[in-house]
């Protein structure tokens, strides 16, 4: 891994089109930006780490699956059937 | 062909159906290859079953059932992926849901659907970048599953 130190302002290039700046520093906290093709696929390490355990419990219990799915096609919950409006509160 | 499921035992499909992932899914990323089965007819819900592991299954929704709101947006570079010429309307979209013990607990991953391009079959589980969407909503309303459960089940 290559370890190099940036001071606020300056900036690292990363192959062609790529650039990785230093916005700010406040004590632990550093604001990041980043210039890049849209083709480059940017999120933080944890939303990818989030979805591989949420597929892993999706995937965990398949008694608990099949069980489960059995209710769930018979449930019939009163009054408004959907979730949420898929907005996080 | 003929493939071993623990879900479903052993189940024939036919190869044509194999939906292909090129990158396989999070926490599976070596898996590539599965067949999407509907639980029965007019069923939102869906398997999603590897066709190499037979331990390896998903349970999977019709988005807008539980969620008529539901919007994403795929990037044209992430639609190559898919190879997809046409509209990106005509593409399938589901939920992966989580059946926790108590299954009016139900959450759906709408923060990353499987996306699905119908006439070549080739799949992914798309990362969306709207930050209102979790991998954990939940498919019921608490109010309806509190009035469900004063039913006594």
């Amino acid at each position: 891994m290559l370890v190099l130190s940036r001071k606020i302002g300056e900036s690292i290039i990363v192959g062609d089109n790529i650039e990785i700046s230093i916005v700010d520093i406040q004590g632990d906290n550093i604001r990041i930006g980043i210039d890049a093709p849209k083709s480059i696929k940017i999120f933080r390490k944890e939303v990818y780490e989030d979805i591989q355990a949420e597929n892993k419990r999706a995937s965990g219990d398949l008694d608990q699956m099949k069980t489960g799915l059995q209710k769930l096609k018979e449930f019939k919950p009163m009054g408004n059937q959907r979730g949420g409006d898929g907005h996080v509160d | 062909m003929i493939i071993n499921t623990n879900v479903l035992g052993e189940i024939e499909i036919d190869s044509k159906d194999i939906v292909h992932f090129p990158k396989g899914i999070p926490a599976f990323e070596e898996y590539k290859q599965y067949v999407i089965i509907p639980l029965d007819e007019k069923s939102p819900f869906y398997y999603l079953q590897s066709v190499q592991k037979p331990d390896l299954c998903l349970i999977i929704a019709q988005p807008f059932v539980f969620f008529p709101d539901y919007e994403i947006e795929i990037a044209d570079d992430e639609l190559q992926i898919l190879d997809v010429n046409g509209e990106a309307a005509d593409l399938a979209i589901y939920l992966i849901l989580t059946i926790p013990e108590d299954f009016r607990l139900t959450t759906a991953n709408l923060l990353a659907p499987i996306v699905v391009n119908p006439k070549n079959r080739q799949a992914m589980q798309y990362v969306t970048v709207n930050v209102k969407y979790s991998t954990r909503h939940p498919i019921f309303r608490s109010e309806s599953m509190a009035a469900a459960a004063k039913e006594g089940d």
